[in-house]
């Protein structure tokens, strides 16, 4: 979706169009369970972020202020969301562990700290902004090698690709999202 | 191997673990987001989760911080609901206040079911919360027949 086509979509949900929102979810919703799974807060919870994250944007649909900006707008409710999230675990376990006052229960595995995890979700949310902006080939091609990995054989006869090619290509493509990547450094994802 | 594809293994790297993570997002996932468009509210006004305890300050909770209640604020245009988590070993309640002070009907929505109550004259109300934390939202039905909603959020 382009960002026009993004606003219009979101428009016409606000207006109560089933379609528009079922649109919404599937063009958004892998950016936003990669974005939320940065957390590592766990299968569960991440599918609660992410509902959480969604009937946020349900109660705001009219009230969102760049209808074309939402996937920034629903990256950023997702950080806040997972955040909300760690420190009401991060609750719990003390909670818990002042109730039983044993030392054992306190032994656990070294976690990383919200800092790393929010550092983890930006880069994701940067990453998948910048993919989604590659040439389609480069998009088919990069996804086939980076989610499956087939022999370039495979991804030959798969892309019609020759197999001396498929190596340059990708270089190529690689350096476009560097490119990308390197003038998105802006942060501008607030909606 | 050249610097090059180095920098090119590493973003492929990063890449692959982003496209798969999306690639792992569950049916159940997209199912439940799609259904959540029946939950939209017309007939009542959203008050907004306007403040949370949880998020207040860049700090994480501490230990001394786990024994203070939390403390969240829902706001509309001309009202607000302050509730405090209360926590003890009898059980969890919702102790909250609806402002202007004034009676008022309400109706706690968890994933089980409704629990209704009410607040009183100084628009104090309690509302008793299921055992462990989940999705609830508050409707306040206020004196002058306007019903407010709250946002949804994970007590």
């Amino acid at each position: 979706m382009d960002p026009n086509d993004v606003a219009a979509t979101v428009r016409r949900a606000a207006a109560g169009d089933a379609s528009a929102w079922d649109a919404l979810v599937e063009n958004f919703g892998p950016m936003l369970w990669a974005v939320t799974s940065g957390f590592r807060l766990g299968r569960a919870d991440t599918a609660e972020v992410v509902q959480t994250t969604w009937l946020r944007l349900v109660e705001n649909l009219d009230r969102v202020k760049q209808p074309e900006a939402v996937g920034g707008w629903l990256a950023t409710t997702a950080r806040h969301e997972a955040l909300r999230m760690l420190r009401l675990r991060a609750r719990e376990v003390l909670t818990e562990d002042d109730d039983v006052r044993s030392g054992s229960e306190r032994m656990r595995e070294p976690e990383p700290g919200p800092a790393d995890r929010v550092v983890t979700a930006d880069r994701n949310q940067r990453l998948w902004t910048v993919f989604e902006q590659l040439p389609q080939r480069c998009r088919t091609l990069l996804r086939m090698l980076a989610v499956e990995a087939p022999p370039y054989s495979v991804v030959g006869s798969r892309l019609g690709m020759p197999i001396g090619s498929i190596g340059p290509t990708r270089s190529r493509c690689l350096e476009r999202l560097r490119v990308l990547l390197a003038a998105d450094g802006t942060g501008g994802t607030e909606a | 191997m050249s610097r090059t594809e180095d920098a090119d293994d590493e973003l492929m790297a990063e890449l692959s673990q982003v496209l798969r993570a999306a690639a792992e997002m569950p049916d159940g996932a997209r199912d439940a987001a799609r259904a959540l468009f029946t939950w939209r509210t017309v007939d009542a006004e959203l008050a907004a989760l306007s403040y949370d305890s949880l998020l207040d300050g860049a700090a994480p909770v501490t230990r001394a911080g786990a024994g203070q209640p939390r403390v969240l604020t829902f706001a509309a245009d001309a009202v607000t609901i302050e509730v405090e988590v209360d926590e003890n070993r009898a059980g969890r309640r919702l102790v909250g206040q609806v402002e202007p002070a004034g009676p008022a009907l309400l109706e706690l929505r968890t994933t089980a079911g409704t629990v209704e109550g009410r607040a009183d004259e100084l628009g104090r109300f309690v509302l008793a919360l299921p055992p462990a934390p989940e999705r609830i939202s508050l409707v306040c039905r206020l004196a002058d027949g306007s019903v407010i909603e709250s946002a949804s959020v994970v007590v």
